[in-house]
C-alpha cells in the first residue's frame, strides 16, 4: 500500500508551487447538506414552539427533542457512529433514570432533615443577615413584576434549557468534547443524588411557609414563574408547576441550578479568548445564585456547595484526563526507549 | 478545547515501528516532538485503523498506545473510490479520511502533502 502510494507521483505533486485545501481535493460528503437544512428547519421549528407553546422543560419531551437533533445532525454518517451515538444515548438515558430515581427516593429513606443548619451558615456568613429575606423584603413587590422579577425568572429557566442544548451542541460536533462534557456532568448528577439521599434539605420558601412546621422565616413569596408569565410563558409556566408536584422538594442541598449555571460557562471558558467576554460568561452563575436566593428557592450555601462540586468535579477529571494521557506518552517513549 | 488532529500515515508508522527502515530516525525524531504535544493535549495522535493493522499495532502496543485508531467507514471507501482516477486508492483514502475527519496536520513521508494546505510534521524526502 505504501509502495503504491509512493511509486506513482498523483497530478496535484507536479502542479508547482500552489497549494491547494483538501476541500478543493475532496468534495463534502452528500449528506452534508441535508444535515445542515434539518438543522435549520429544526431550530426554525424550536424557536417557533418556544413562541407559541413555551420552553420544553419535562424529561421526555426534552429527551425527544435533543433525539430529533441528534437526527438531524447525524443523519447520514457511517453506521459505526450511529451505533456509538446509540450506546452514547443509552448511557446518557440511563444517567437522567438514576438521577431521577434516587432523587425521588431520596426524601423517603429516613435521613434527618436538614432544616437549621443551612439556615445557621447563611446567617454566619451575612453578618447575622437571612439573605432570602433581605433580598423580598428589598426588592419584592407582591402587585407590581419590576424588570429585575423578569430578569431573574428567565435566569431561573435557562437552567432548564441551557446545559441541554450544550450537550446536545456539544454532542452533535465532537464525541471527545462529548465524553469530557459527560464525565463531568455525571460526576456531579451522581454527589447531588448522594448528598439529596445522605442530607436532604428544606428550601428557605418551606422553612418560611405557614403550610409547614419549621417557620424559621418570616414567610417568603414562591414566585420564580412570575417574571415569566409576564413575558408570555405561560404555557411553559403551567405545565412546570404540575411537574413539581412530583419532584423532591427537599432536594436543595446541593444546588443544581446554581452548579449547573457554572458548569456549562466552566466547560466552554478555555474556547473563549477575549478576558472581557469570559468576565462576562463568568456573571451568569452569580446572577442564578442572587435569583435562586431572591425567589426562597435555595440557601446561598446551597448554590456555593453546587459550585464546589463542579469545581471538583473539573478539577478531578482534568487530573484523570492528563494522567491518561502521562501513562500513554510514557509508555510510548519507553518502547522508543528500548528500540534506540 | 478539541487539540488539533494530527494523522500519522502509513509510511510513517511503518518508518516508526521498523528500527532498520532508513527513515526511522526522522521519525523517532518527529514522534518525540508529538509526544511532548500530546502530553500537554495540543495534539490528538491519530491513524487509520487499517494503518495500525498494516504495521500490527498488537505488536507494539506501547509505543501505538497514544495513538486512536480511526475506523475506515465504507462511505469513506466509497467517496475514496471515486477520487481513484486522480489519486491511488490509499492516497485517496487518506484524503477523504482527513477530510471527513477535519484533519489538518499528517505526519508523513509522502512529498504529496507538500502541495496541499496541511502542516506536515516531517519534511518530505528524508
Amino acid at each position: 500500500m505504501l509502495l503504491q502510494a509512493d511509486a506513482s507521483p498523483p497530478p496535484a505533486q507536479q502542479s508547482g508551487t500552489e497549494r491547494r485545501a483538501i476541500s478543493q481535493l475532496v468534495p463534502h460528503d452528500s449528506f452534508f447538506w441535508v444535515r445542515m437544512v434539518a438543522i435549520t428547519v429544526y431550530a426554525i421549528l424550536y424557536i417557533r414552539r418556544f413562541h407559541t407553546d413555551g420552553l420544553i422543560v419535562d424529561r421526555i419531551s426534552v429527551a425527544i427533542s435533543v433525539g430529533i437533533f441528534l437526527l438531524c445532525a447525524f443523519a447520514g454518517k457511517p453506521w459505526r457512529r450511529w451505533g456509538v451515538l446509540v450506546i452514547d444515548a443509552v448511557l446518557y438515558a440511563a444517567m437522567w433514570y438514576a438521577y431521577e430515581v434516587t432523587r425521588d427516593a431520596a426524601s423517603g429513606l429516613g435521613f434527618p432533615l436538614q432544616v437549621q443548619a443551612p439556615r445557621n451558615i447563611d446567617r454566619a456568613l451575612f453578618f447575622g443577615y437571612d439573605p432570602n429575606v433581605v433580598l423580598q423584603q428589598h426588592f419584592y413587590h407582591a402587585n407590581d413584576i419590576r424588570w429585575y422579577d423578569n430578569v431573574a425568572s428567565v435566569m431561573y429557566y435557562t437552567h432548564f434549557i441551557f446545559p441541554v442544548i450544550a450537550l446536545a451542541v456539544v454532542w452533535s460536533i465532537s464525541r471527545v468534547q462529548w465524553v469530557r462534557f459527560m464525565r463531568r456532568f455525571a460526576s456531579l448528577l451522581g454527589v447531588a443524588c448522594l448528598m439529596f439521599v445522605l442530607m436532604p434539605t428544606v428550601p428557605p420558601w418551606m422553612a418560611s411557609s405557614t403550610k409547614y412546621h419549621y417557620r424559621l422565616l418570616p414567610p417568603l413569596a414562591r414566585t420564580t414563574g412570575r417574571g415569566f408569565s409576564d413575558l408570555g410563558f405561560h404555557s411553559f409556566v403551567n405545565d412546570w408547576g404540575s411537574a413539581l408536584k412530583w419532584g423532591n422538594a427537599v432536594a436543595a442541598m446541593p444546588s443544581l441550578h446554581a452548579g449547573f449555571a457554572l458548569f456549562v460557562p466552566a466547560f466552554f471558558l478555555p474556547m473563549i479568548k477575549p478576558v472581557w467576554l469570559k468576565a462576562v460568561v463568568m456573571i451568569f452563575p452569580l446572577m442564578m445564585l442572587t435569583s435562586l436566593v431572591y425567589f426562597g428557592e435555595h440557601w446561598v450555601i446551597d448554590g456555593l456547595v453546587g459550585w464546589a462540586l463542579v469545581g471538583a468535579s473539573f478539577k478531578f477529571w482534568n487530573w484523570f484526563e492528563a494522567r491518561q494521557r502521562n501513562v500513554r506518552a510514557g509508555r510510548a517513549r519507553q518502547a522508543l526507549g528500548a528500540d534506540a | 478545547m478539541t487539540p488539533q488532529s494530527v494523522l500519522c500515515d502509513l509510511g510513517f508508522l511503518h518508518a516508526l515501528v521498523h528500527p532498520d527502515d532508513d527513515r526511522h530516525p526522522s521519525a523517532r525524531g518527529c514522534y518525540t516532538r508529538l509526544l511532548d504535544q500530546y502530553e500537554v493535549n495540543a495534539v490528538r495522535l491519530r491513524a487509520r485503523a487499517d494503518h495500525l493493522a498494516d504495521v500490527k499495532r498488537g505488536h507494539h502496543a506501547d509505543l501505538l498506545a497514544p495513538v486512536e485508531p480511526i475506523h475506515v467507514a465504507r462511505q469513506y471507501r466509497r467517496q475514496a473510490a471515486r477520487l481513484h482516477q486522480t489519486y491511488p486508492p490509499d492516497l485517496a483514502l487518506t484524503l477523504v479520511v482527513m477530510r471527513r475527519e477535519s484533519i489538518h496536520r499528517i505526519a508523513t513521508f509522502d512529498p504529496f502533502f507538500d502541495s496541499i494546505e496541511v502542516t506536515v510534521e516531517v519534511a518530505s524526502g528524508v
